[in-house]
């Protein structure tokens, strides 16, 4: 029931942001940013980049909601464009690549004294997680995102990262094994 | 079952994904062995964790992420306008933008040049190499005068290519501006251009037979800009043509004149060369390429379009959809490529483009739309660059402007840089 409630004010924001309306806009961007923000943030490691792409996708999405089907759920299509946003950041970055990089399973050191965690992270465990997440090397953080936070199947992450699902697996399982070792006094 | 080995599949366990017999096996192993166990309790546990992660709960927060995603839109919409001031203000990249913007003018001269040159080059009987600036020098006259007539040779003026074209034969024809308005119409330039551009030829004949016609607008070489009308009269023996001082737009035949026959073939890449002079002996030709011009009825078609277009305003005096055959120079490629692009993408410039609309596209996300874009703003930049016309120039300005919208940062960047180009160029 509340789902559909969800469903239908989602409708009726999004008929209303179609016309211009940009205080829908806003209140469905107050909904779901929060979820994106998260996705996105663990996919990228620093809260700064995961804010602008949030806030780009929403502001691209705005430009593009004529395209939006009405019937459709919003968070999905907001997701994929921020998705794509992160996607093309990883890809261009050499450093974060997730394809220069796939032999690369060491640990990182990662500075995290200038990202800052408080403010996007309330509970130190969370924190804890999200700083474990971030020293994994990109080409499993990248994996590992996708399937627990974004729940993407093995083969679409094949197809996203261009690697075969063999690799997802074991990728995944490494990076599964690596935070089960970094983690290990929460766990 | 080595436990080794079956840390990934305990990976695929937990996301469900083994196949029936196999996850049996799995769980019989974690029943019997304890690290195993303890880790595969580990990795749920994990997964918990990673389900109850949670961002800040303070309501300040994210209202402040809001209202910056409320201010973009605001400002992508109030300004439609790619803010070139700060790609200026960045110093180190505006001064090697410099550096790329005159290369990039260098290079245009530069082929200009050579292609002029090597068209040009032929013309010498000696085969001596003359530099285009020498040329240049001798290239004041307004006429093209071929001496070495033959006395009591019937005279013949041609005007190539005109309405008219097909009474070429045996008919005197005298029409000043003839060629002009070819030129004209054929560099698209708007109506409400000054129409100060002459076509200047001249021809020096013998060893110093230099001939060459340049394009002038108000009095300046159009360096990187597309060569206009190239009509086309083949097989005119040099001797046989003159050009009055006081309408050099016609050129006197002092035998029969031949047909414009050939049909140039649409070219896009170079601009036609303008004359072209085979030496083989005493022979020499003149062309004057229409390339694009069919026939003589389309001769006619277009004079007529060009005359109803010229009443238009800014509108370009060729319809490059009806008359794609018929672009002659450069930029008319460019404007016909655009004018299709504009309109299977229509709206593209609205910041509320319809990306479902684009034809034959299955357009999911905003990124996949980022090719066209890209390739609207390349046309664009290349009409914008290669008009002659500082409108049209600003119209294409605009509408990179419009389209940066659309485009991913790369394309931004790549936008915001012809529009320095076209803002820089001469």
């Amino acid at each position: 029931m509340e789902e559909t409630d969800g469903a239908d004010k989602d409708r009726f924001l999004l008929v209303k942001a179609k016309d211009g309306d940009k205080n829908a806009y806003g209140k469905l961007v107050l909904i779901y940013q929060r979820r994106l923000v998260r996705q996105i943030f663990m996919m990228m490691g620093r809260v700064d980049t995961a804010e602008d792409i949030v806030q780009e996708a929403f502001v691209k999405g705005y430009f593009a909601l004529d395209s939006f089907e009405i019937n459709r759920p919003f968070y999905p299509w907001i997701t994929k464009i921020a998705r794509n946003l992160a996607l093309n950041l990883i890809k261009k970055d050499n450093k974060m690549s997730v394809f220069s990089e796939l032999d690369k399973t060491e640990i990182e050191v990662v500075d995290v004294s200038d990202n800052p965690l408080e403010t996007l992270i309330d509970k130190e465990n969370d924190r804890r997680l999200a700083k474990a997440v971030l020293a994994l090397p990109i080409a499993f953080r990248t994996v590992f995102v996708l399937r627990t936070v974004e729940k993407m199947s093995y083969e679409d992450i094949a197809k996203k990262l261009k690697i075969s699902v063999g690799t997802v697996n074991s990728r995944l399982s490494r990076a599964r094994e690596k935070l089960v070792e970094m983690l290990k006094d929460l766990l | 079952m080595n436990c080794e080995n079956i840390k990934e599949k305990l990976s695929l366990y937990i996301d469900n994904l083994l196949e029936p017999d196999e996850r049996e096996k799995i769980r019989e192993h974690i029943e019997s062995c304890d690290s195993c166990r303890i880790y595969y309790d580990k990795l749920l546990k994990l997964g918990q964790i990673v389900n109850n992660f949670v961002t800040t709960d303070k309501t300040e927060y994210w209202e402040s992420q809001k209202d910056k995603v409320m201010d973009k839109i605001e400002q992508a919409e109030s300004e439609k306008i790619i803010n070139v001031q700060p790609v200026r203000k960045q110093n180190r990249f505006y001064k090697y933008l410099a550096v790329a913007a005159s290369l990039a003018l260098v290079g245009f001269v530069s082929i200009y040049e050579s292609q002029e040159f090597n068209q040009v080059k032929g013309l010498f009987d000696d085969s001596e190499e003359t530099t285009t600036e020498q040329l240049m020098e001798t290239d004041s006259a307004e006429d093209i005068e071929v001496r070495g007539g033959r006395a009591g040779e019937t005279t013949f003026e041609a005007e190539v290519p005109t309405d008219k074209a097909e009474s070429i034969d045996d008919e005197i024809m005298d029409k000043d501006d003839s060629i002009e308005n070819i030129v004209d119409s054929y560099s698209n330039k708007p109506a409400i251009a000054p129409k100060k551009r002459t076509e200047k030829s001249q021809a020096v004949p013998e060893k110093e037979e230099k001939a060459k016609i340049s394009e002038s607008v108000e009095g300046e070489l159009s360096v990187g800009m597309p060569k206009p009308v190239q009509p086309m009269l083949k097989g005119v023996a040099v001797d046989d043509v003159s050009i009055d001082d006081e309408s050099p737009n016609v050129i006197r035949f002092k035998s029969k004149p031949p047909l414009p026959a050939e049909v140039e073939p649409l070219t896009i890449k170079s601009p036609q060369p303008i004359v072209e002079k085979e030496v083989g002996g005493q022979q020499t030709e003149i062309l004057y390429k229409a390339s694009g011009i069919k026939d003589d009825k389309e001769a006619g078609n277009l004079d007529m379009k060009m005359s109803v277009q010229s009443d238009e305003g800014k509108e370009y005096m060729m319809e490059p959809r009806q008359e794609k055959d018929s672009a002659i120079t450069e930029v008319n490629i460019y404007r016909i490529r655009l004018d299709s692009l504009e309109e299977k993408y229509a709206g593209i410039y609205s910041p509320h483009y319809r990306e479902s609309s684009a034809k034959g596209r299955a357009v999911e996300t905003p990124v996949s739309l980022d090719p066209v874009v890209l390739e609207i703003a390349e046309t664009c930049f290349q009409v914008g660059i290669l008009s002659l016309d500082e409108n049209e120039r600003e119209e294409m300005i605009d509408k990179l402007r419009q389209l940066s919208i659309h485009g991913s940062p790369e394309t931004i960047e790549k936008i915001q840089r012809y529009i320095v180009l076209l803002l820089t160029a001469e």
